[in-house]
């Protein structure tokens, strides 16, 4: 193996922090027992006994919280990253430099309590969370990562960290409150859960009011301390957001690993033309890039992440013609557009506008579909399906025009797949350079 | 398993897209054997039976114990179940017919749906996984499901076919991927 660039263990808080949980149910149960304990010289014995147990099971737990910590550490050298962890079921999950997309670094509410931090470390397909590092220790091993994945000499300044979007908290409450969709669930909940109680004078009917109020708060008050503070800075090879009132968080996207921008559109956000901005990520489902911003905010994220032609594409809107009334109400809102390297996809009128903008080199798959209804007016419905669990759809299409569009993606998705980089190569040239590293290999 | 190449093939598959989703009949796409009617039949009369049997159970202990109500009552379920089984029978061999699949020389190609059709095709190079399964009823009747993954929402699913052919296909598929694959 090659020498460790930086190892260590985690924050020596570890085992309070995940033992204090343990530690106060025994304290509060033991001091319940306290009256049944007669602390008198006549029973020196048996209490001595007792105070005995109870400091031998407590050193249990802390020995056995402090043995666990001693046994996690991670260790980064010049071709891997390793995490180890476990008492009694070690593991050790070791991962290529190479492989690594993003680190990013959150706080929790208790994280920021005992003043540590938690480094989360992204590949294509999964990721680790290494909990409990002192705030130094994860900032300097996320920037010692980066760089050493981009092929940097560890060390050196990062660039970028523009910042590209902020939202304010004035913003980010009257969004909630303006998203009618979400607040004409919570007052139709309301009315479901109360009205029971209006007729019938029972208490129990109330019942209906606690999953009411649990869904309400999910929809609404949770979103504001999740969701506060959202700053989307520019790093070098892609965004990296920053947010949450209680649970500090970021996340890091790169450029070349989105594969498709959506911004939604709720009615009432329409006359200050705010919309809200999510995406698919390779190796993971879609994400919210940004929860509110103004047009003009998410065009430049949009450019800064798929470049201009992506938003070029949304100038054309190819709408469905009027036949495919009998299919949707909302057929005005349907379209399409299509140009070299992207799919536009709109879809939505009345509560939510959607607009769907997906590249063509990174489709997977095309479907066409046709409901019984479409079939009786000679419509169909063409998907294109994109790694990151977004999919572009251009509904309600006629049938040739579908059947052309559904020919001409699936030639793209051929074409670019054929284009793609094999991954029989990726593994020869890691294997490669594994060896050139190991010791004794003349490097 | 491979066909034709070159232009022919496009024009082929083009003729897959045009024919296949909106005239079904008459296509490429290699159907299940006919012994799966029989097994989605009897897979769904048993699922029908054990919701009639609960129905009827909630009946009489509601309507002929509680409310007594005469034992005529105890029928009143089949109202509900029979003309289910019924659509139930119809719609297996409307599922035969319209399933399906297609191994072109560069795409999967897999077809689906009784009311809502859907045909949809993926590249070799981008299967992820390849998986061969069989059922309770799938192993009663000696059929096999093939799993295609291949990175994004849902995967292409060969069902209730021939447990040899499932796995020559299953390998086949691995083997394209191995040869095809490329990063996402």
């Amino acid at each position: 193996m090659s020498d460790a660039v930086i190892s260590g263990r985690l924050h020596p808080m570890t085992p309070v922090r995940r033992s204090w949980i343990k530690l106060s149910a025994f304290a509060w149960l033991a001091y319940g027992q306290r009256d049944l304990i007669d602390f008198t010289p006549d029973s020196l014995g048996e209490w001595v006994f007792e105070l005995g147990g109870t400091v031998a099971l407590l050193t249990v737990i802390i020995a056995g919280f402090t043995a666990s910590w001693a046994k996690t550490s991670f260790t980064l050298t010049t071709t891997h990253l390793s995490y180890g962890f476990g008492l009694w079921h070690q593991t050790r999950r070791t991962f290529p430099i190479e492989q690594i997309r993003t680190v990013d670094v959150s706080r929790p509410l208790w994280a920021r309590v005992f003043r540590v931090a938690e480094l989360t470390v992204s590949t294509e397909s999964t990721n680790q969370k290494i909990s409990c590092l002192s705030v130094r220790d994860a900032e300097r091993l996320r920037t010692t990562v980066l760089q050493m994945a981009k092929g940097d000499v560890p060390g050196t300044e990062e660039t970028g960290e523009g910042v590209i979007a902020r939202v304010d908290s004035k913003q980010l409450a009257l969004s909630i409150l303006l998203d009618l969709r979400v607040m004409g669930k919570v007052v139709f909940g309301a009315a479901f859960a109360v009205v029971p109680y209006l007729y019938t004078d029972h208490v129990v009917s109330l019942a209906l009011v606690i999953p009411w109020l649990r869904s309400a708060w999910r929809s609404t008050g949770k979103r504001f301390p999740a969701d506060h503070g959202w700053t989307v800075r520019e790093v070098e090879d892609g965004y990296r957001a920053e947010y949450g009132l209680f649970n500090k968080s970021q996340y890091t996207w790169q450029r070349d690993r989105v594969t498709s921008v959506t911004f939604h559109q709720p009615i009432l956000w329409r006359s200050r033309d705010w919309v809200s901005v999510s995406g698919g990520i390779v190796g993971f489902s879609s994400y919210k890039l940004l929860p509110v911003a103004t047009r003009a905010q998410a065009e430049k994220l949009l450019v800064g992440l798929m470049g201009v032609d992506a938003l070029k594409v949304m100038d054309v809107h190819h709408r469905v013609d009027e036949k495919a009334k009998w299919c949707t109400p909302f057929w005005r809102a349907c379209g399409y557009s299509e140009s070299e390297g992207f799919l536009a996809a709109w879809q939505g009128l009345f509560l939510k506008q959607r607009v769907t903008v997906g590249r063509t080199d990174a489709g997977l798959t095309v479907c066409v579909d046709q409901g019984i209804w479409q079939r009786m007016h000679g419509r169909a419905s063409v998907t294109m399906g994109l790694s990151g669990g977004t999919d572009v759809t251009a509904v309600h299409r006629e049938v040739g025009e579908a059947t052309a569009l559904a020919e001409k993606l699936r030639l793209t998705v051929r074409e670019r797949t054929q284009a793609g980089t094999p991954i029989r190569r990726i593994r020869l040239e890691t294997r490669t350079r594994e060896l050139t590293h190991e010791p004794g290999s003349g490097d | 398993m491979e066909t034709t190449t070159g232009d022919e093939v496009h024009e082929a598959d083009l003729k897959l897209f045009q024919g296949t989703l909106f005239n079904p009949p008459e296509t490429a796409f290699r159907r299940c054997p006919e012994r799966a009617i029989i097994a989605w039949r009897i897979q769904d009369a048993v699922t029908n039976l054990q919701i009639t049997a609960a129905l009827t159970f909630a009946v009489w202990l509601i309507a002929v114990l509680w409310q007594k109500q005469p034992l005529w009552w105890l029928a009143t379920p089949l109202a509900l179940t029979f003309p289910v089984g019924v659509w139930n029978f119809i719609r297996a061999r409307l599922r035969w017919r319209m399933r399906g699949y297609y191994l072109g020389p560069q795409e999967l190609w897999v077809r689906s749906g009784i009311g809502t059709r859907f045909i949809e095709t993926s590249p070799y190079g981008r299967i992820q996984e390849c998986t061969v399964a069989t059922s309770f009823w799938g192993r009663r009747f000696d059929l096999a499901t093939v799993s295609v993954s291949i990175g994004a929402q849902g995967s292409l699913v060969m069902l209730h076919i021939e447990p040899e052919e499932a796995e020559k296909v299953a390998k086949l598929l691995r083997d394209l991927a191995l040869k095809r694959g490329v990063q996402l």
